[in-house]
């Protein structure tokens, strides 16, 4: 009896301790598929899920302690490119070569995770003000040392953005969403480049949202306007010519100005539409009023986009043919910077409209740092001189320097030479004791409609009397 | 292999034959016996135990795969009453195999290594009452199988006559399983 409730005690002992070792093993299985669950497989780092929990933990207490928070939010510059052309596993490599180099650069209490491609996410709790720049500079260093790839150093860079709490954000999202504004931000600045989240960035972006809607509604709904402003000559101040300037008419009344939407439509690619429109539109109007004044010349903008647009050479030769103006009355207008974007793509797509006949004109001259050797080799016939330099020729001596200078090398090149911006008689009587034989500016009209410029024409909103001679 | 089949041998084990023998079976084999569902364990550890189990019972290896299989299957029905409950019969219940019942094991049990079916119905006068199923495997565990069809056939009051027209253990490239069903007299 006694022999088999020993044996019986053995196994239930054996029972036990197999039903015991049974459950431990069944804790490390939910221990392990939590963490598979909650980590990138690739680079063992936090995945989204877990960031975002532990955001939700860190912004709560923030919320009851007041201590700041801060999350960056980054992406590689040219994953994808490196991805294509050495493969997955090269690209694998370096992100988690990027993963170790975050996590290295930030405390061990800090959370850094993967939240899908190349884009990478950061906790850091607790952060004073010398502590974040610290911390923004380690970042800064992890990705801007050169990375290995198949054994050759290789920069990658990055972007990032912060956004930090001081209780003031209640969502993990928010916050995510805020640091990726500012991320977005510093890719507009520029590479291996970060930015904070500043409160008017939401409004900023929102606006920018709102205002991109309203664009491509504008251009289907037709409205935007374009306004004609004088060029004229000097002495004299005859009228020889107009520029087109597009604006924009909202249907909730107010006209919104270039400075405002144009950036926006050359981000967006709409400039190009928008811009072919304008062409369209004005020699449109300019060849109605071109039948009693065929010594007039139109200039309109063209923005790089367009320049590079395949159908360019195309869409000018429709705009003339169907408004029949003569292309020696068009000039087309390019900022200095534009061109020297790409100078030498520019130089091509230029002579393919000139062969039009069409003239060009380099617009803003001054401030894009276009060296004199491609002035020469470009198909231009007009220079306008950029406003900033104008508003200083009757001011300073060095002012009239540079605008001497400008109309020096124009001359030079047998350019036609026009000053933008003129507002005061003061430098309408410099800018003749210069030679400068054009003018454009307040001082002699502000941009008109078209009716307005109909009137002008016909000399009922006459010229500006010409500015005293120089003296 | 997955720890949910030693599970179900402990159970088999121990309501048909008691639990003394399971842990008799356990220090036989030399098994620590400590087995959780989603736990990985090795191959041989699963043949040792059957193999006790088999010399225990005076069975063969064979005999007592396709006794454990058939004894299982109220175990089974137990924990995943919604494979069962989906079919009024073998046959659909077999053919959900492949799709339905083990695209389920794999996502309960990650990382499971389950066995593929080839289900053929033959033509003529066979075709409402016979299903041959292919089965091939590594581990070579058509007895198993077979079992597993001779339990289903108990729980859908069924039944079914399995010949095994080749087998791997044989030789075969694989087995090819022979059911006729028919509903009890």
């Amino acid at each position: 009896m006694n022999d088999v409730t020993a044996q019986e005690i053995d196994r239930w002992r054996r029972k036990f301790e197999r039903e015991r070792k049974a459950r431990l093993q069944a804790e490390e299985i939910a221990e392990r598929f939590t963490r598979d669950a909650l980590h990138d497989p690739l680079t063992g780092l936090a995945n989204r899920a877990l960031f975002l929990d532990r955001l939700q933990h860190a912004l709560s207490a923030t919320g009851r302690h007041r201590m700041p928070l801060a999350t960056v939010v980054l992406d590689l510059d040219g994953f994808k490119e490196i991805n294509d052309s050495y493969g997955h596993a090269v690209g694998d490599e370096l992100l988690c070569a990027v993963a170790k180099r975050l996590t290295e650069a930030v405390r061990s209490i800090d959370t850094v995770a993967r939240l899908g491609g190349d884009e990478f996410a950061i906790v850091i709790e607790d952060v004073d003000e010398a502590s974040r720049v610290l911390v923004i500079e380690r970042i800064k260093r992890a990705l801007e040392a050169p990375f290995l790839i198949q054994g050759q150093p290789r920069q990658v860079g990055g972007s990032f953005g912060m956004a930090l709490s001081r209780g003031n954000i209640d969502t993990p999202n928010d916050m995510l969403r805020r640091a990726d504004m500012a991320m977005y931000a510093a890719k507009r600045e520029g590479k291996v480049g970060h930015a904070m989240f500043e409160s008017g960035m939401h409004t900023a972006m929102v606006f920018r949202l709102e205002m991109k809607s309203a664009l491509q509604r504008a251009l289907t709904e037709r409205e935007f306007i374009l306004h004609y402003q004088p060029v004229v000559e000097l002495p004299g101040g005859r009228i020889s010519g107009m520029e087109a300037l597009v604006r924009w008419n909202r249907p909730d009344g107010g006209i919104v100005p270039p400075g405002e939407f144009i950036p926006l439509a050359e981000e967006t690619g709409m400039i190009v539409p928008l811009g072919w429109w304008v062409l369209e539109e004005a020699c449109r109007q300019f060849s109605e009023w071109q039948a009693r004044h065929p010594e007039l010349v139109l200039h309109v903008n063209l923005s790089p986009r367009q320049l590079h647009d395949p159908q360019a050479t195309a869409n000018v030769l429709e705009a003339l043919s169907k408004s029949r103006l003569l292309s020696d009355r068009l000039v087309l207008e390019l900022t200095e910077s534009s061109i020297m974007q790409d100078v030498e793509s520019s130089l091509v797509a230029m002579e393919k409209l000139t062969a039009l006949g069409v003239r060009m004109s380099i617009d803003d001259f001054g401030t894009g740092y276009s060296s004199l050797s491609y002035l020469q080799k470009l198909p231009v016939s007009v220079l306008k001189i950029d406003k900033s330099f104008v508003d200083h020729v009757a001011e300073t001596k060095q002012g009239a320097a540079l605008v001497r200078a400008i109309i020096g090398v124009g001359t030079a090149l047998e350019l036609q030479i026009v000053a933008e911006g003129v507002e005061r008689v003061e430098q309408v009587g410099r800018l003749q004791a210069l030679n400068c034989r054009y003018a454009q500016g307040f001082y002699f009209s502000r941009p008109l409609d078209a009716a307005a410029m109909a009137d002008y024409l016909v000399g009922k909103q006459g010229p500006r009397p010409p500015g005293p001679r120089a003296d | 292999m997955k720890g949910i089949i030693f599970n179900l041998l402990e159970e088999v084990v121990c309501q048909q034959v008691g639990d003394d023998a399971w842990d008799g079976i356990l220090q036989g084999a030399g098994a620590e016996g400590a087995y959780t569902s989603l736990g990985n364990y090795p191959d041989e550890e699963f043949a040792n135990l059957l193999g006790y189990l088999a010399r225990h019972c005076g069975k063969t290896d064979r005999e007592i795969l396709k006794w454990f299989g058939q004894h299982s299957m109220p175990f089974l029905a137990q924990r995943y009453p919604e494979f069962f409950s989906a079919h009024h019969g073998m046959r659909s219940f077999l053919l959900s195999l492949n799709d339905v019942i083990h695209a389920e094991v794999r996502k309960l049990y990650p990382g499971a290594e389950v066995p593929v079916f080839g289900f053929e119905t033959p033509h003529g006068a066979d075709a409402h009452d016979t299903l041959i199923i292919h089965y091939r495997s590594k581990r070579r565990l058509c007895q198993l199988a077979e079992g597993f069809i001779a339990g289903a056939a108990g729980h859908f009051r069924e039944q079914v006559v399995v010949t095994q027209s080749s087998c791997m253990l044989d030789g075969a490239g694989e087995c090819v399983l022979v059911c006729r069903f028919g509903k009890p007299a």
